[in-house]
């Protein structure tokens, strides 16, 4: 018992219950900015409740957790110098944190003049964009000094801030254009820094990455995630809910089938697009990887006559088995079918209610092991900073810098070990390097809170005045019942935007007038 | 001292498990047991046999079993303010204690305190610091705890069936069960915590068919209460499981049972105490019993899965009167006298209103009201559908079901309009069923009201 009464114990208890309070909210729920892009549709979007954007301005309550616990943690000098300092790190990362998230957000915050004082200073100044960078990249500069070395995915380390420098200065470098050549030269240095740990590494099981609390947690590739613990958490309050779809035999419209061996209670609000799938290629039989429209099999099928699931599914990206359910495919313990009169197509429920309008659904962090039931407990992991991303990040900045074969280099790591795919020719011109880039981005970080970011930053990078990915119609799939043909739905819905970006705004409005206009 | 006293009360159902074959007996390690759907599927599938004893407490804790438990209890008193204001007997039967009633001792405690550590630690560092962050009110943790107790277990509605009696460790193992189940891991959790907490049980509703178990846990002023959103609202009787023995059934049951079976088995020990007001409006209902029967205690039925369930007794005082203690209002009651291996109704039901009066069924025959119609009980599937017929009924004074009339139901959710003699108990029976669903109604403001 006497170890609960240790300051060392409980002050460490206090940080680690910080994470929670900021991550979840800007980080872990953040996943959905996926469906403000063409990844997924979410067919209830509506103006009248996005309220998100709003809320996301006021961040001011969790930077002043941190500061209060700074300033207890700085009183209690009994828990030894070394400890006093890496808990005091652990909240600068923190803060980090919310500053970045303001940064993707609004460009910015309030600060006092002197740059020293609380955030969101009432008499305080807006900080420019570049001010903003700056700020926020040396709060995780700072927490680098004291956060340990030690590999620890449930708490920020060295590696974690470092991946985070790496993460902002590739965003800075597109949002501050004057300082560009510095920013990514920041990003190639850190980079490499994290790359030189052989701690870490790039996980061959891609779907244990995500889809198992256990396989996410302790794989080698994650370097710090967010982990929500069965005790406090239930299905509601995790992302699964909102995936699984809501169907059973006892809710299936006559005619359809087969039967399923599963009751479906989730919330499913957000599917992929066909524009989303798309992206994960096909290895042909020439051994090159090509859209699956591109591919011999495609050019040869018969429709009415063939089947189409062969043309469809067949020899992808490793990636889209363990991120996407299509059609004949396992689901928890029952196959589903999304083809006309299968047990999840559109009008499969009788009571008229729709379900995929895509003919898709998310399987990306979606744990199949227990029924998903709004009020039961289950654990999560999300993986918030993985090697994955670093490569990722690491070929992009090369790019920009002109290196398309490094580019390659680094891309065709996760291209390889995630996706199982043939390499990336070295001479590929830079061009092609690049939009194959942005479509290795796409499936290797889908659902990651990624893609929104992604896309802003490569308009910046190209100068373009909107966003064309933010605001467009995306597409679905209908399979006919015998699975012998198939076509393309054009336009199942728009990519949801409200408050949000609109497409031509690449921050988004502050709600109330503050510091001085934009 | 306490615990010394105790053991001698104290005794557990306790399992013993043999390989069927060789008749040998089998130690169960539950914490290697992992991925089993059921524990009956794991012993069917290794051949094992379970068999269920009672031993003392004292041939089970050790030493340093009791000083764990001893030295927790040290220790929550001198961090939480709260149970400075409960009495002595609060807090060693419901804080102190190792167990709840009848269970094999575990180390509840410890799983519980390192399972749900960062919670604690969270608090207590609050306080430590002087951050405010968490509240000096009991009440707002024990409905954190619950969220966590809920979260820790699976909610299953499946009993026991071929396991033998459940065990901590096999609770550990299991992680999925019905609301006993469930309140078991909330009173250990709460426990953990430094919260005094009770398993408070419903053998029989009465509103409704079934029983239930919630928690119910130490308030700001230092009594035991129903938790917020735990409360056992509408329950005819509400009994608390006490650690410690209080000998009602010893010393006011027994005595008074003669050659009748007693058919309150929830209650045919000695460790409860009635807390059915700290859950739902209560009061005593005192009864002149009609047609006496050389009996000195009766019972009071309510409705149960079509059929008048014995839910708690009184005793026959001179002149033949009863009083129900503490019965919970709003609820349809008829009394009875033992008979057997059963009841014989006697006297007429009655509905125990809001106001304490005891409303005989006698509805006014010559006013109609028009009803409309919907569910057949309190569930959220109790739904008419589309292509049934149901029967109306009514409740006679003497407490038989008259038939009012067959009405076809052609829209699902939603019966033609019906007209009854106003004032009455009603029940809508499914022609097809097997009439244990129907719950009893009273028909007010156009809506069902049930009892």
């Amino acid at each position: 018992m006497t170890v609960l009464e240790k300051d060392s114990v409980l002050l460490d208890a206090l940080v680690y219950s910080v994470y929670q309070e900021v991550l979840v909210p800007l980080y872990y729920d953040a996943c959905k900015t996926d469906e403000r892009t063409d990844n997924l549709y979410n067919p209830y979007g509506r103006a009248a409740i996005d309220t998100v954007y709003a809320r996301d301005w006021e961040q001011a309550g969790k930077i002043g957790i941190c500061r209060q616990l700074q300033q207890v943690v700085e009183e209690n000098r009994g828990i030894g110098r070394p400890f006093r300092l890496r808990l005091q790190a652990e909240l600068e990362f923190l803060k980090g944190m919310v500053y970045y998230a303001m940064a993707q957000r609004y460009g910015g915050f309030v600060t006092a003049a002197n740059g020293e004082g609380p955030l969101f200073h009432p008499a305080g100044k807006r900080a420019t964009l570049a001010e903003t960078y700056r700020f926020t990249i040396d709060a995780f500069r700072k927490s680098m000094e004291h956060l340990p070395v030690e590999r620890n995915t449930v708490r920020a380390g060295k590696t974690a801030a470092a991946a985070m420098v790496l993460r902002v200065a590739l965003q800075a470098a597109a949002c501050v254009p004057e300082e560009k050549a510095a920013y990514l030269s920041l990003a190639l240095q850190t980079g490499k820094e994290i790359l030189s740990d052989s701690t870490y590494g790039l996980d061959p099981d891609y779907a244990g990455l995500f889809n198992s609390f256990d396989g996410s947690r302790n794989s080698r590739e994650t370097i710090f995630g967010i982990c929500r613990l069965r005790a406090y958490t239930s299905f509601q309050q995790t992302l699964m809910q909102d995936l699984v779809v809501n169907q059973s035999n006892a809710k299936m419209r006559k005619g359809y089938g087969p039967l399923l061996h599963d009751r479906f209670d989730g919330w499913s609000k957000r599917y992929p697009t066909q524009d989303m799938t798309d992206a994960y290629l096909v290895v042909d039989s020439d051994g090159l990887a090509k859209r699956w429209y591109e591919t011999g099999r495609y050019k040869s099928f018969r429709p009415g006559q063939d089947d189409a699931l062969p043309v469809l599914y067949a020899h992808r990206d490793r990636r889209f088995y363990a991120s996407i359910v299509h059609d004949s495919s396992r689901y928890f313990n029952s196959i589903v079918f999304t083809r006309d009169s299968g047990n999840l197509n559109t009008h499969a429920r009788g009571d008229g209610n729709e379900i995929t309008p895509t003919g898709y659904y998310v399987r990306k962090l979606l744990y199949e092991t227990k029924k998903v039931w709004y009020t039961d407990g289950t654990d999560h992991f999300l993986p918030l900073l993985r090697l994955g991303e670093v490569y990722l990040n690491l070929a992009e900045a090369s790019c920009l810098m002109g290196d398309s074969r490094q580019a390659i280099n680094y891309m065709n790591k996760t291209r390889m070990v995630h996706g199982g795919l043939p390499p990336l020719d070295p001479t590929t011109p830079l061009p092609l390097v690049w939009a194959s880039y942005q479509d290795e981005r796409r499936v290797e970080l889908f659902f990651e809170n990624d893609r929104y970011w992604s896309l802003i930053r490569w308009a910046l990078w190209d100068r373009r005045p909107a966003v064309g990915e933010l605001d467009k119609s995306v597409d679905g799939i209908k399979i006919s019942a015998d699975g012998k043909s198939f076509q393309i739905l054009k336009s199942v819905g728009n990519v949801y935007k409200t408050a949000w970006l609109a497409g031509s705004h690449f921050l988004l409005p502050v709600p109330q007038p503050v510091g001085e206009p934009r | 001292m306490f615990f010394k006293e105790q053991l001698a009360n104290q005794s557990s159902e306790v399992n013993e498990f043999r390989d069927e074959m060789s008749g040998e007996p089998v130690t169960m390690d539950w914490d290697s047991i992992q991925g089993e759907a059921s524990i009956a599927g794991f012993l069917s599938a290794r051949s094992l046999a379970v068999t269920t004893k009672n031993v003392s407490d004292a041939g089970i804790l050790t030493n340093s079993m009791l000083k764990s438990h001893i030295e927790h209890y040290d220790f929550y008193m001198r961090k939480w303010a709260w149970n400075r204001k409960a009495d002595r007997r609060t807090l060693h039967n419901y804080l102190l204690a190792y167990k709840i009633f009848r269970e094999e001792p575990g180390a509840w405690r410890e799983y519980f305190m390192a399972a749900h550590g960062d919670y604690l630690k969270k608090v207590l560092a609050s306080q430590q610091f002087g951050l405010g962050w968490s509240s000096d009110n009991p009440v707002q943790h024990a409905l954190t705890l619950m969220d966590m107790a809920n979260n820790w277990f699976t909610y299953e509605d499946a009993g026991l069936g071929g396991i033998g009696a459940m065990s901590f460790p096999m609770m550990k193992c299991l992680r999925k069960g019905n609301c006993y189940f469930g309140a078991y891991a909330g009173v250990y959790i709460l426990r953990s915590f430094g919260i005094p907490a009770a398993l408070d049980i419903v053998p029989y509703w009465g509103s409704r068919n079934g029983g239930h178990a919630e928690v119910s846990a130490l308030d700001g002023n230092g009594k035991m209460s129903a938790i917020p959103r735990h409360q056992l609202s509408h329950a005819a009787k509400v009994f608390r499981l006490s650690f410690m023995p209080v000998n009602i059934w010893r010393d006011s049951i027994k005595p008074l049972i003669a050659n009748d079976s007693f058919l309150l088995p929830a209650i045919a020990h000695d460790h409860w105490e009635d807390a059915t007001a700290d859950h739902t409006d209560a009061g005593d209902i005192n009864i002149d019993m009609p047609m006496p029967l050389r009996r000195k205690m009766a019972y009071i039925c309510a409705f149960n899965y079509g059929e008048w369930q014995p839910v708690y007794w009184g005793a026959v005082r001179a002149g033949g009167t009863v009083s129900f203690r503490q019965m919970g209002k709003g609820i349809l009651y008829c009394t009875a006298w033992p008979e057997g291996q059963g009841i014989r109704l006697a006297g007429k039901p009655f509905v125990w209103d809001s106001s304490g009066i005891q409303r005989v069924c006698a509805p006014n025959m010559r006013h109609q009201v028009e009803m409309k119609l919907s569910k057949l009980n309190t569930g959220a599937r109790a739904w008419v559908e589309k292509g049934r017929t149901y029967t109306l009924y009514r409740l006679g004074e003497e407490g038989e079901w008259l038939e009012i009339m067959d009405v076809h139901c052609e829209r699902n959710g939603e019966l033609p309009v019906v007209k009854a003699p106003a004032g009455g108990v009603y029940r809508l029976v499914d022609k097809r069923g097997d009439g244990r669903l129907e719950r009893p109604f009273e028909y007010k403001d156009d809506q069902q009201l049930w009892k």
